[in-house]
C-alpha cells in the first residue's frame, strides 16, 4: 500500500511542478514585463525598475523559479506588491471559505444523488429512474453561473427568500450557512443528476453478479443486500468522481462567488487577474491545482482502500 | 424465526416437481426452455441432474428457488417442496425458506462470494435469522467451517474471498450452505471449476455431510464420473425435457434412452480403448424457440423411427422390448424414460 | 455516399424511438437555424444604442426588451449565438484534429514518446480549465482569440486519449503489423483504420463537447474575459445584465435561455447518439 501511495503521489508532485513551471514561465515569457503590465503604462521607469527589483523581475527566469521553488518548499509564496502583505496570508484567508462552499456543495450533492441512483437503479424503468435518467443528463452540463444568475435574480432579488450577497456574519454560523445555501445549490445542483447516474449504473452492474444472486440464495433482506453487499461496491468508482468533483468544484467555485459576491480563492484570484497581481495569481492558481491534484490523489487511495483487491494488487507491487 | 408455517409430512419427497414449464420471453418469440419436467427429491437423498449445457438444469434450479431472470415466465406446474408449492409462496415467504431449508452452492467460487466482505461477516449474515449474538454466531461458523475440512478456521474468517483458493472458496460456500441445516441442498455444478483432486475431496467431504445432517441434496453436474461417485439416483436432462430418471446404478448400467447411451458412450472415463479423437454426439441442440414436432433428440438420434418425427414420447417407466410397465424396482425408484423404441419389439 | 446516407437514416430512424433524443435534435436544429439566419431573423441592429428606452421590459418593438444602452436584447441574444457557434466550430475541428494526430503519435509512437504525451495530457487535464484560462486571460488580456486557445489546449486531451486507446488496441493486430511491414504510411493506416473506428466515437465526444465549450465561452464573456464590448455574446449580455439585475431581469433571463437549450439540446442528442453507435452502453439505460 505504501508503495502505491509513493508512487501515485509522485505522479502527483510531478504533475503539479510541471503545471507549475508551465505558468510560471509563461507569465515570464509573454511580451511586455509583468512590471509594465502590473504597474500601467504611465509609471515611472524608477517605480518599474524598483518593482522589477523588489519582485525578482531582474533576475534570469532560472533562478526566478529557483527562489519560487524554495519559497514554496518554505510555504512561502512571494508578497503582494500592491499592500505588500504575504501572498500565502492572503490566500490561506480565503480558503476556507471555497472549502465550505464546495463539501457542502458536493455532500448536498452525494446526499440527493447517492439515494436517488440507488432507487433508479432498484425500481428500473419507473417513473424515478426515468426521471433521474432526464435529470442527469439536463443538469450536468447547464454552466453554474447561469443557475447562480437565477438562483439570484428569483430566490434573492425578487423573492427575498435568501441573501444576495456576502458570506454572513464573522462568527455567526447560521447566518454563514444561511449564505451557503445559494452558492451552494449553484455548484452542486449538476453533480446530483451525475452522482446518481453513476451510482445507479454500477449499482446495475454489481446487482447482476454473482455474489448478489448468492446472497439472494441465502433470503438475506433486500435491504442488507442493496445497502451492505452491493452499495459498498458500486460507491468505488463514484468515491473516485468525488475526489474529482471536489478538485473541479474548487475552481468552478468562482463562478458561484463572484456572482453572489462571496470571497474565496475564485474571487481572489479573478480580482488578481483583473489587476494583473500576478504573485496573488501564482499562489491563488498554484492552491486550487494543488487541490485538484490532491483531491484526486486521495480519491485514488480512498479507492484502494475500500477495494481490498486493488489494496492487495497494489501492495503486490508490479 | 418468522418462516412461514409448513405443513411438514414426515416421510414422502422432500421436493416433488411436476409438469413444470417454463418460457423466456426473447426477442424471437417465447424461448420453452423446460417443458413438463418431472422430478423428485425423497428424503434423505442424493439426486443428480445431468445433461449438456443448455439442457435446462440451470433454468430448473433458479425455478425451484425463484430466483428466475426477469423475463422468464412460468407456464405451469408445481414444485411441491415439503407439502408446498414453492411457486404459490408469497415472496415473503419464499425469502424465508431460502438459506434456511433450502440452500445453494453456486457453480464459480470465484465470483459467488462478496469480494469486499470478510468470510467471517459473509457467515454471520447467512445466520440472519438467529437472534444469537455476535459471539455465538462466530462460534457456530469457526464449527462449520471445521466441518467442511478448513484448517485454521479463526483466520479464514477474518480474511477477504480473494484470499483464498477456489477449493477453499467452496468449501465456505458449503459451510454457508449448511450453516442453517436445510432439507434440501442444491448443488449446481459445485466441482467443476475445481481441478481432480479438489473435486474429489469436496465430493467425499460432502458425501459425510449429508450423512451427517441428514439432508437431501440436487446435485447438478455434467461429469458422469462425480453423478456416479456421489448419487443415489439421477435425472438426465435434454434440451429442457427430462429423458431419462431412475436409481443412478440402474440409469448408468442399462441405460434406455439413446441420448443418456450416447452420454455415457462420450464419457472420457468409460472409453476403453485407445483412441485419437473423443467421441462425440454428432449435431446440436434444437431449436427451443420454434421446437421440432415430435421426439426432441430425434435429429441427432441414430436409431429413431417414424413416429419419433409426429409423436413426442412421455416419461414413463417400461420394460425395454415390450412396452410393458415395469414392476418398480429394488431401489424404490422406477426407471423411466421418454423413448418410443421401448415400445417396439426388440 | 450510400453508407453515410445509411447513417443519417440510421440515426433518424434510432431517434424517432427516442423522445429526449428527438428533442434534443429538434433544439439543436432550432439553435442553428436561428444562429445561421440571426442577420436575417434580427429584428434590430444588435449594436443600436436607444438612450431614450434603456432598460425596458418587452413590448412589440423589444419582445426581449432592451439593455442598459436600450440595445435590443433579442438582437443581441441571437448574434450571441453567432459568437458561441464560431468558438465551438474553430475550438472543437482544430482540438479534434490535434487530439487525432498526438493520440496516433501515443498510440503508434515509441514509449517515451506516448509516456512523454500521457504525462502532458495529465498535465493540462490536471489544470482546471477555468484557472488556466483565467491565468492565460491575465497574461494577454481579453480576448476571443485567446478563448478560442484555451479551449483547444484543455480539449485536446479529451479526443488524443479515445483515439490512443483505440490506436493502442489496434497496434498489435495483424493486419496493421502487415501494413506496416510494407511500409505503409501513417496516413494510410490513419485514413483507412484509425479514422473508421474512431469516427462515432470523436463525433459524440463532439457532440457533448458543445455544451461545455459554449459554456466556457459565455462563462469568460461573462467575467468580462471573452468577447470584447460591445460585441454581442450570451456571456456578456448576462455580464451586463448582472450589473443592472435589480433594475430589469429580461438582459439575464434572456441570456441565460439559450445557453440552457443549448446544454440540453446538444447532450440530449450526443446521448442519443451514442445509444445508436455504442449499443454496449444502451443496454443498461431505459
Amino acid at each position: 500500500m505504501g508503495k502505491f501511495i509513493f508512487r501515485r503521489g509522485l505522479t502527483s508532485v510531478l504533475i503539479l511542478v510541471l503545471s507549475v513551471s508551465l505558468l510560471f514561465g509563461m507569465i515570464h515569457l509573454v511580451p511586455g514585463d509583468p512590471a509594465t503590465v502590473m504597474l500601467g503604462p504611465r509609471a515611472t521607469p524608477e517605480l518599474r525598475a524598483e518593482l522589477s527589483q523588489r519582485m525578482g523581475l531582474d533576475q534570469p527566469l532560472v533562478v526566478q523559479l529557483g527562489r519560487f521553488y524554495s519559497g514554496l518548499a518554505r510555504g512561502d509564496l512571494g508578497v503582494d506588491p500592491f499592500s505588500n502583505r504575504k501572498v500565502r496570508d492572503i490566500v490561506l484567508e480565503q480558503l476556507p471559505h471555497t472549502l465550505a462552499l464546495v463539501l457542502v456543495a458536493i455532500g448536498g450533492a452525494s446526499l440527493l444523488g447517492i439515494p436517488l441512483g440507488c432507487f433508479a437503479a432498484i425500481r428500473r424503468n419507473s417513473w424515478l429512474d426515468r426521471l433521474t435518467a432526464v435529470m442527469s443528463v439536463a443538469f450536468i452540463a447547464i454552466p453554474s453561473f447561469v443557475v447562480a444568475l437565477y438562483l439570484l435574480l428569483w430566490l434573492a432579488v425578487k423573492w427575498r427568500w435568501f441573501p444576495a450577497i456576502g458570506a454572513g456574519e464573522a462568527g455567526n454560523f447560521t447566518d454563514q450557512a444561511y449564505h451557503l445555501v445559494l452558492p451552494a445549490i449553484a455548484l452542486g445542483l449538476g453533480w446530483v443528476g451525475y452522482i446518481a447516474r453513476l451510482v445507479r449504473a454500477s449499482m446495475l452492474e454489481v446487482l447482476e453478479d454473482n455474489h448478489i444472486r448468492t446472497a439472494r440464495a441465502f433470503g438475506l433482506p433486500e435491504r442488507t443486500i442493496v445497502i451492505h453487499y452491493a452499495l459498498r461496491i458500486a460507491l468505488l468508482p463514484t468515491v473516485t468522481i468525488l475526489g474529482l468533483g471536489i478538485g473541479t468544484m474548487l475552481s468552478s467555485a468562482l463562478f458561484a462567488e463572484i456572482v453572489f459576491s462571496r470571497p474565496g480563492i475564485g474571487k481572489l484570484l479573478y480580482e488578481a487577474v483583473l489587476g494583473r497581481n500576478y504573485p496573488i495569481v501564482m499562489g491563488a492558481v498554484l492552491v486550487t491545482t494543488g487541490f485538484f491534484v490532491l483531491s484526486t490523489l486521495v480519491s485514488d487511495i480512498i479507492n484502494a482502500l475500500l477495494d481490498p483487491r486493488l489494496r492487495e494488487q497494489q501492495e503486490g507491487g508490479s | 424465526m418468522n418462516g412461514p408455517v409448513l405443513e411438514i409430512p414426515v416421510n414422502g419427497p422432500v421436493l416433488e416437481i411436476c409438469d413444470l414449464s417454463i418460457n423466456y420471453q426473447t426477442d424471437h418469440g417465447a424461448l420453452r426452455a423446460l417443458r413438463n419436467v418431472n422430478l423428485t427429491v425423497p428424503k434423505g437423498k442424493i439426486v443428480g441432474i445431468v445433461g449438456e449445457s443448455g439442457c435446462g438444469k440451470s433454468t430448473l434450479i433458479s425455478a425451484i428457488i425463484r430466483l428466475l431472470a426477469p423475463n422468464a415466465r412460468i407456464a405451469g406446474g408445481v414444485v411441491q417442496f415439503r407439502g408446498n408449492d414453492l411457486l404459490k409462496l408469497s415472496p415473503e415467504q419464499m425469502r424465508n425458506l431460502r438459506g434456511d431449508e433450502i440452500s445453494m452452492v453456486f457453480q464459480d467460487p470465484m465470483t459467488s462470494l462478496n469480494p469486499v466482505l470478510t468470510i467471517g461477516r459473509q457467515m454471520a449474515d447467512v445466520q440472519h435469522r438467529s437472534s444469537s449474538s455476535r459471539a455465538a454466531k462466530n462460534t457456530r461458523s469457526l464449527q462449520m467451517l471445521e466441518r467442511v475440512g478448513i484448517a485454521d478456521p479463526e483466520t479464514q474468517l477474518r480474511r477477504y474471498p480473494h484470499h483464498l483458493s477456489g477449493g477453499m472458496r467452496q468449501r465456505v460456500a458449503i459451510a454457508m450452505a449448511l450453516m442453517a441445516e436445510p432439507s434440501l441442498l442444491i448443488a449446481d455444478e459445485p466441482t467443476t471449476a475445481l481441478d481432480a483432486t479438489l473435486e474429489v475431496q469436496i465430493i467425499k467431504r460432502l458425501r459425510e455431510l449429508q450423512h451427517d445432517f441428514g439432508c437431501s441434496i440436487l446435485f447438478i453436474s455434467h461429469h458422469l464420473g462425480v453423478i456416479a461417485e456421489l448419487c443415489d439416483e439421477v435425472v438426465v436432462m435434454y434440451a429442457g425435457e427430462v429423458v431419462e430418471s431412475g436409481a443412478m446404478r440402474e440409469v448408468f448400467s442399462a441405460p434406455q434412452h439413446p441420448y443418456t447411451q450416447k452420454l455415457l458412450d462420450c464419457d472420457p472415463a468409460r472409453i476403453a480403448q485407445k483412441t485419437r479423437r473423443l467421441p462425440v454426439i454428432e449435431g446440436n441442440l434444437p431449436s427451443l424457440v420454434h421446437l421440432p414436432e415430435g421426439c426432441i433428440f430425434k435429429d441427432r438420434c441414430t436409431l429413431s423411427l417414424p413416429r419419433c418425427a409426429t409423436e413426442r414420447p412421455r416419461l414413463l417407466g417400461r420394460l425395454p422390448g415390450s412396452g410393458q410397465t415395469a414392476p418398480v424396482s429394488v431401489s424404490g425408484t422406477p426407471h423411466r424414460s421418454a423413448c418410443h423404441l421401448l415400445e417396439e419389439p426388440a | 455516399m450510400s453508407k453515410a446516407q445509411n447513417t443519417v437514416l440510421r440515426i433518424f430512424n434510432a431517434l424517432k424511438k427516442d423522445p429526449l433524443g428527438m428533442a434534443g435534435f429538434i433544439l439543436v436544429s432550432i439553435i442553428l437555424f436561428l444562429t445561421v439566419f440571426a442577420a436575417w431573423l434580427a429584428p434590430h441592429d444588435p449594436l443600436e444604442i436607444d438612450v431614450y428606452n434603456r432598460l425596458a421590459s418587452p413590448t412589440a418593438a423589444h419582445w426581449l426588451g432592451t439593455d442598459q444602452l436600450g440595445r435590443d436584447i433579442l438582437s443581441r441574444v441571437l448574434f450571441g449565438g453567432q459568437v458561441a457557434l464560431k468558438v465551438s466550430l474553430i475550438a472543437i475541428s482544430v482540438s479534434m484534429a490535434i487530439g487525432l494526430v498526438l493520440g496516433m503519435l501515443a498510440g503508434f509512437g515509441p514509449r517515451w514518446l506516448d509516456r512523454i504525451l500521457v504525462v502532458s495530457f495529465d498535465t493540462v487535464r490536471s489544470f482546471p480549465t477555468i484557472m488556466f484560462a483565467l491565468a492565460i486571460v491575465a497574461l494577454t488580456g481579453p480576448s476571443l482569440n485567446t478563448v478560442i486557445g484555451v479551449i483547444i489546449i484543455t480539449s485536446i486531451p479529451v479526443y488524443a486519449r479515445v483515439v490512443r486507446t483505440q490506436t493502442q488496441a489496434l497496434r498489435e493486430r495483424d493486419f496493421i503489423l502487415a501494413e506496416r511491414a510494407m511500409g505503409a504510411s501513417m496516413f494510410r493506416i490513419l485514413r483507412y483504420h484509425v479514422l473508421p473506428n474512431v469516427a462515432a466515437p470523436m463525433f459524440i465526444l463532439a457532440s457533448m463537447d458543445v455544451p461545455a465549450v459554449v459554456g466556457m465561452e459565455a462563462g469568460l464573456s461573462f467575467l468580462g474575459l471573452g468577447v470584447s464590448p460591445p460585441t454581442a455574446s450570451w456571456g456578456s449580455i448576462l455580464n451586463d445584465g448582472y450589473s443592472y439585475l435589480r433594475n430589469s431581469p429580461w438582459p439575464i433571463i434572456a441570456g441565460g435561455i439559450p445557453l440552457i437549450a443549448v446544454t440540453l439540446g446538444f447532450t440530449f442528442f450526443g446521448e442519443a447518439l451514442r445509444d445508436i453507435f455504442d449499443p454496449k452502453l444502451r443496454r443498461k439505460d431505459p
